[in-house]
């Protein structure tokens, strides 16, 4: 072919791919997913299931819109509005990160489907499925508790009324891992000292639960404060606790929490939103240790445990 | 009290040093108070706030004996007093110190307990927290400490302000003695030293400043002021010159402007026209005019201003207050500016009125004079014609013999003769026509001589008038044994004068000449020598008239000139044919002397202008 000709046909050809790009991203446009995203707060673990969230749809061929919203953000008489101009856009689906984002959702978009992540008790708070819950089942816990601290007999739980529930729960926990759970019940939090004195005279360990009425800062300062003076490690509620001075502590893996998230989502999509899917809980967990605190303790953590954590604090 | 302008300097830099250094002292103090104020304030905050962390979780769980420890060791900081905790109720649970104090400020902060809203909060450390408050912390601090501390700042600031004070006036006044007051006393030496006197003081001073070119400007103007005393002092020498002449002279000083207004006149015009010089000032010059004269003055006057000119001897009739006339004689100078401007007029007036009364009466006495003397001229000219008369009707006599005879002796021929020629008479008429001639020339010169002077000077030959008195005195001349001798000089230039009154000189002389030859010997005779002439160039002609008469004594030379002055007998002279000579010369503008060795000769020396000369 003759080098004019060439020129010719490969400008043609250029500019039917532009073309074909163009309409597809019109055509994309017109048949994508608009996804809103609502953040309870600008949180590490949040912005990392937010972000596993986006990816897994990513991957798997979703056309999606995703459009991020900060509810922290706003004041309370600014809520409504930013909830009705999250709704006016008419999404397909609405991500709602922690307990504060989905109640509000949950309770406004009435025609769209919300699928929650990041909640740690979703019954307890009032919301609905489906979603991906954050907490990690006590059995998992004692598990690893008993791998890691392979000494630990007794783990000493302190909790509230409200939390009374959590400690049937760790009752049942303990008694197919081979724990003795030394309980103590706090009327206030006032009685926390006295609890943690009563508990810590024969618990191997004490473990925190999720109860704000027992566990405050306060209260953490002084539960950590003596646990170091009576050598009694403390199994935080998560990694900031271990940097705190807790021993151990067992967190989600919050990225892989988003795209479980995701999968719920593609899946109730797959479904025209009907999918009443229960509540699911999170498949990845990793713990973090402190060294500092275990060496203080004269705990030997097992190198391999050390390799294995997802993060190591006083190295 | 006199106060230099150094030590009203100094006082004034003290005062500003003094204020400066008091509000920056004031300043620093009350900023040092702040501060500490500030510092007491935040650290009594820290504390609080501190203490109320602290407190936080005991008071929230009950435990007094952590209470107890955080206030005891809240008591044992700094400046604390006093600390009450109370719960949410207000109860009082724990409190310690005293209380009621004075000097102690107190604060308050509340115990504020934070829980995470939410149970995930708890779990991933989120910020959204709920708070209560479950108590107040109160504290009272003493500020005792720190009213001593500012007290201690105050007095070092006042301390360091009263030093700063104290230097900074030593060194202003150091400074300002040196900079300012060192040259000003230089300066105020120079200005003594000139007003005593010294104008040629010069200031000692070289700085490169104010001060020095303040130095530099006064020996200027001292140099200047120099030059203007002098100025001044001949200056005012001058005016009081002036004023000296203007007082003294008799003249009436006078100036008048542009326009011709009196702008100053001296006294002396009370004198002169009766008005007062305020009187005077501001009227025009022509107003005092006499009034037939003013028109014709004024504009006489109007173009000499016109052309700036200078006019003297201006003779103007002015009108007294009396009403009198007075002659003014006024002399003037025009005042023009440096553009060309006429400005005005200055001169002197002098009242003549006196003065041409009297030209008028010396005019009228010199012509009487003059008529007095052409009387005595032609009177002495008659005196002398009578002298002549004798001579000259001798000398006419001696022609006409001569006629009569050579008459008769051609009649007696004729009688004789029937046939005569013509040719045979001719001598003898040849005689009588000569004879005739001199008659008539005799005649002539004596009608010429006695004719009286019409006082006309006109050109005329000196030698001529010499012949014609000889025509008249020779023949008697030689009666006497008296020789003339003529050396009259040819081409003599002519000369301006009367011919009668310069015949009448020269027979005068002669006559006095004869008569000192005969007074010396009658027997002997004498000559006389008359000898005019004339040197190049000279403006006069010469004409001696010398004799070998008795000659005049010397005491007697300086007095032969003087009217009625003779030494001849009484009867035979009159004394005033030379005073009439002498004054006839006077009158034709020339000069006589006379020379004389008493028993030799005796020469009258003349000389008279020639006619361009005059």
């Amino acid at each position: 072919m003759p080098n004019k000709e060439r020129s010719i046909t490969r400008i043609i050809l250029v500019c039917l791919f532009w073309l074909a790009l163009v309409a597809t991203a019109v055509f994309a446009a017109d048949n994508s997913e608009l996804i809103a995203v609502v953040l309870s707060d600008n949180i590490g673990p949040y912005q990392a299931a937010a972000k596993g969230f986006k990816n897994y749809l990513s991957k798997n061929g979703a056309n999606i819109q995703i459009v991020d919203y900060l509810m922290n953000e706003y004041k309370e008489n600014e809520l409504t509005s930013v909830v009705d101009k999250i709704l006016a856009n008419k999404q397909n689906l609405i991500f709602t990160l922690g307990t504060y984002a989905t109640k509000v959702m949950q309770k406004t978009a009435k025609d769209t489907p919300v699928v929650f992540a990041m909640v740690l008790i979703p019954d307890k708070v009032g919301v609905l499925p489906p979603g991906v819950v954050m907490d990690i089942p006590l059995t998992v816990k004692f598990f690893n508790i008993k791998k890691i601290l392979p000494r630990v007999k007794r783990i000493g739980l302190i909790y509230s009324a409200s939390s009374a529930a959590l400690y049937e729960e760790a009752l049942k926990a303990g008694g197919k891992t081979d724990f003795k759970i030394i309980g103590k019940m706090l009327e206030s939090g006032r009685d926390f000292p006295a609890a943690f004195e009563e508990v810590s005279g024969q618990a191997d360990c004490i473990l925190m639960i999720a109860d704000s009425e027992v566990y405050f800062a306060k209260s953490v300062e002084h539960l950590l404060r003596e646990s170091y003076t009576k050598k009694i490690p403390v199994i935080g509620l998560s990694s900031n606790y271990v940097k705190a001075g807790a021993l151990v502590s067992f967190d989600c893996d919050y990225e892989d929490l988003g795209a479980q998230a995701a999968e719920l989502a593609l899946k109730i999509a797959a479904d025209g939103g009907t999918l009443n899917a229960q509540f699911v809980s999170p498949r990845k967990v990793k713990f973090a240790l402190n060294l500092k605190v275990a060496e203080m303790m004269n705990i030997a953590i097992p190198e391999s445990i050390i390799n294995e954590a997802g993060e190591v604090f006083g190295r | 009290m006199k106060i230099g302008i150094s030590q009203k300097i100094i006082l004034l830099f003290i005062i500003l040093v003094v204020i400066l250094t008091s509000s920056i002292g004031t300043f620093f103090v009350r900023r040092e108070r702040s501060i500490l104020l500030s510092e007491f304030d935040q650290r009594s905050r820290i504390l609080l706030s501190s203490a109320a962390t602290n407190i936080e979780y005991p008071l929230l769980v009950g435990d007094l004996g952590t209470l107890n420890k955080i206030g005891e060791g809240i008591l044992k900081q700094q400046d604390v007093i006093f600390y009450s905790i109370v719960d949410k109720e207000g109860k009082v649970v724990l409190w310690g110190g005293a209380e009621k104090e004075k000097n102690a400020r107190k604060y308050s902060a509340s115990i504020i307990s934070e829980r995470q809203s939410g149970t995930e909060d708890l779990v991933l450390g989120s910020q959204m927290k709920e708070t209560e408050e479950i108590g107040r912390l109160y504290l009272s601090l003493s500020i005792n400490s720190l009213t001593q501390k500012i007290k201690d700042v105050s007095g070092a600031i006042a301390l360091l302000v009263v030093i700063g004070i104290i230097l900074a006036s030593f060194f202003i006044n150091l400074l300002v003695k040196f900079m300012l007051g060192r040259p000003i006393n230089i300066l105020l030496k120079g200005i003594e030293k000139i007003s005593g006197g010294n104008l040629g003081y010069k200031v000692p001073l070289a700085s490169q400043d104010e001060i020095g070119e303040l130095a530099t400007s006064f020996n200027k103007m001292t140099r200047d002021l120099q030059k203007t005393t002098v100025s001044v002092k001949v200056l005012g020498e001058e005016q009081k010159r002036f004023q000296d002449v203007t007082r003294s002279t008799e003249d009436w000083i006078w100036e008048i402007d542009a326009e011709g207004r009196y702008i100053y006149v001296n006294s002396v015009i009370e004198k002169i026209l009766g008005f007062r010089p305020e009187e005077i000032i501001g009227k025009y010059f022509y107003e005092f005019y006499l009034p037939d004269d003013k028109e014709a003055l004024k504009k006489e006057m109007s173009e000499v201003f016109s052309k700036q000119k200078e006019f003297k001897n201006f003779i103007n009739r002015n009108v007294r207050r009396d009403g009198e006339v007075v002659i003014i004689e006024s002399t003037g100078l025009p005042q023009i500016d440096e553009t060309g401007k006429l400005l005005g007029y200055r001169g002197a007036g002098r009242d003549i009125t006196e003065r041409k009364r009297a030209e008028e009466e010396l005019r009228a006495a010199y012509e009487e004079l003059k008529h007095t003397q052409a009387q005595l001229v032609q009177s002495a000219k008659m005196a002398s014609v009578g002298v002549l008369a004798g001579g000259v009707a001798h000398e006419i006599n001696n022609p006409l013999t001569g006629v009569l005879n050579n008459v008769q002796l051609i009649k007696m021929i004729a009688e004789q003769k029937n046939n005569f020629s013509i040719e045979e008479f001719k001598e003898l008429l040849n005689l009588i026509e000569e004879s005739a001639l001199r008659c008539t020339k005799i005649t002539r010169s004596l009608l010429s001589f006695s004719r009286a002077s019409k006082g006309i000077l006109q050109p005329v030959s000196l030698n001529e008038m010499v012949d014609r008195v000889m025509v008249l005195v020779e023949h008697e001349l030689k009666l006497e044994n008296i020789v003339i001798q003529r050396e009259t000089a040819d081409n003599l230039p002519l000369i301006r004068g009367d011919a009668q009154l310069l015949q009448q000189i020269i027979f005068d002389t002669i006559t006095n000449s004869k008569w000192a030859i005969q007074k010396k010997s009658q027997k002997d005779g004498g000559v006389i020598i008359i000898k005019t002439s004339h040197e190049p160039g000279s403006r006069f002609i010469n004409l001696s008239i010398s004799d070998n008469g008795v000659g005049i004594p010397k005491e007697n030379l300086e007095r032969i000139f003087e009217p009625f002055f003779t030494t001849k007998p009484v009867g035979e002279g009159t004394g005033l044919g030379l005073s009439i000579v002498y004054n006839i010369i006077k009158e034709h503008n020339g000069t006589i002397a006379v020379e004389s060795d008493p028993g030799e000769r005796t020469t009258f020396k003349i000389t008279l202008p020639v006619v361009a000369a005059v």
